[in-house]
């Protein structure tokens, strides 16, 4: 006997479970392209310069995260633009200048900018002798003052030029200041 | 509407072989399990080396971004997790990955491998910074758990092929997480551009904006080849428009798939680029380029004969 054509169909398992993989397919994929539309678009998120639209602005970053504007680096500049280029100066006896580079200290970059450099400027008097005494077991002269300096460096046409050399922090090291 | 679900259907569910989602899923896995378990190899601020840094933060720069918020809301809303707590979580995320890894409960596996690692880098995102690197590779995640990513080079799927019940070689399951991420990827280069031109319009091209980005990074992170770069404006000139231009049309390769040849390598080298001079790490992107690779050809011989096309659906 042939089945009635408005008789229940039986959908193999197979099939169902093809649906159900669809289904999800298709959700995170609306879900993922439509949130990564409006983060990275920044749909959500109008520029602060247009007050009008500030209502809008209710998802900025990192609101949807991991969903984002890729937003680096955005801004522009100008010849002029300085940027701090901050060092370590050792003055010997006889008034001599040494640059205290993370060669000359034996240092990793990480560990001469976290560990000595930016604590120095930022007052740490403390860890002014031990740097000095570091500078003489990797074969520098015996120093007697440790200065903080900036040289910034100033974005121009021809390319880079050097700023002003401002002197920031000063400390004794070993001897008395003279 | 039905071209828009013929469009659907060609770009996102053809037959593609299940062994190209296994290969990306190993990639994918196994870099983010690297850079985990070596946190400091590649990344310079690595959330998963640095857990006791942020634990060690005074609550008053806690600031939970809404999806750690969400995750949390079990222990009350605004809840900061200790460092004991994180740290299991790390762990615990390392096994799943291993898990992923493997293929064995694959689908659970890359699910809580995901799931542990949005907690992780989003509870180093809660302290009012945050950062770029991570974020495809969880989307890539959570999109491999929603396909058959262990149905092939897995325990799972051996254990399925002793048990008598293999599985096709080849899958309409298997396109679409790759296909996502290509979009994914070409939505990201396009935000990359338009918020460039939103917020300072043909004026980021001067050559002088780049010059003074590779400084600043380059002194802080102590490159000689950044403050190098930044000395030769012309040349900061001409990679500003080649950077640009890449983000731009960066997109045409979901209209023009042979276009992925040149736009992809050209992304990789900016990135490379952007490494050396400025120490921004996007090293998770590499594995995740596999995407772009043409695996219907590259796996020709895994396609099954035209007559058991059907056959594998079932």
């Amino acid at each position: 006997m042939a089945p009635r054509p408005d008789a229940p169909t039986e959908v193999p398992e197979a099939d169902r479970a093809r649906w159900r993989g669809r289904r999800l397919a298709l959700t995170v994929i609306a879900t993922f392209l439509g949130l990564q539309t409006l983060a990275g678009l920044k749909l959500l998120a109008p520029p602060k310069r247009m007050p009008a639209l500030q209502p809008l602005r209710v998802a900025a970053n990192p609101t949807l995260w991991p969903f984002l504007a890729y937003d680096m680096y955005t801004r522009a500049w100008s010849t002029g633009r300085e940027i701090s280029r901050p060092e370590l100066v050792g003055i010997d006896a006889d008034g001599g200048r040494h640059a205290l580079t993370p060669a000359a200290l034996g240092l990793p970059f990480r560990e001469y900018r976290d560990e000595w450099m930016n604590p120095l400027r930022g007052g740490a008097e403390a860890k002014a002798a031990p740097l000095a005494r570091r500078f003489e077991r990797q074969g520098g002269v015996p120093l007697v003052e440790l200065r903080c300096e900036d040289v910034p460096a100033i974005v121009a046409d021809d390319g880079v030029r050097d700023g002003p050399r401002r002197v920031g922090r000063r400390y004794a090291v070993g001897e008395p200041l003279r | 509407m039905s071209r828009l679900a013929g469009f659907i259907e060609r770009r996102f569910f053809p037959p593609a072989p299940l062994r190209a989602l296994a290969i990306v899923r190993m990639l994918v896995v196994g870099s983010l399990l690297f850079v985990m378990l070596f946190p400091y190899a590649l990344f310079t601020f690595p959330v998963w080396g640095r857990l006791d840094l942020l634990a060690a933060l005074p609550d008053a720069q806690w600031e939970p971004i809404p999806i750690v918020r969400l995750l949390l809301l079990p222990f009350g809303d605004g809840f900061r997790p200790s460092l004991a707590a994180m740290t299991a979580v790390l762990h615990a995320s390392m096994v799943a990955g291993l898990f992923a890894l493997v293929g064995c409960c694959t689908r659970t596996a890359l699910l809580l491998f995901a799931l542990g690692n949005l907690l992780i880098s989003g509870y180093g995102y809660s302290y009012q910074e945050h950062h770029h690197i991570e974020a495809l590779t969880l989307l890539a995640l959570f999109a491999l758990a929603a396909a058959p990513a262990g149905a092939a080079l897995s325990f799972d799927g051996w254990r399925a092929a002793r048990r008598g019940r293999p599985a096709p070689a080849w899958s309409d399951q298997a396109r679409w997480p790759l296909e996502l991420l290509q979009w994914l990827f070409a939505l990201c280069y396009l935000s990359a551009a338009v918020c460039k031109l939103g917020a300072s319009g043909l004026k980021w091209l001067n050559g002088h904006t780049l010059q003074a980005y590779l400084l600043q990074e380059g002194i802080f992170w102590g490159t000689t080849s950044g403050p190098w770069l930044a000395d030769h404006h012309g040349l900061c000139v001409l990679l500003s428009w080649i950077a640009l231009l890449v983000e731009l049309l960066f997109p045409l390769v979901l209209w023009r798939r042979s276009l992925a040849w040149f736009f992809v390598p050209a992304a990789a080298a900016l990135h490379l680029g952007i490494w050396f001079t400025m120490r921004a790490p996007f090293w998770l992107y590499f594995p995740l380029y596999a995407v772009f690779l043409p695996w219907d050809r590259l796996l020709r011989a895994d396609r099954p004969a035209p007559g058991a096309a059907a056959a594998a659906r079932k």
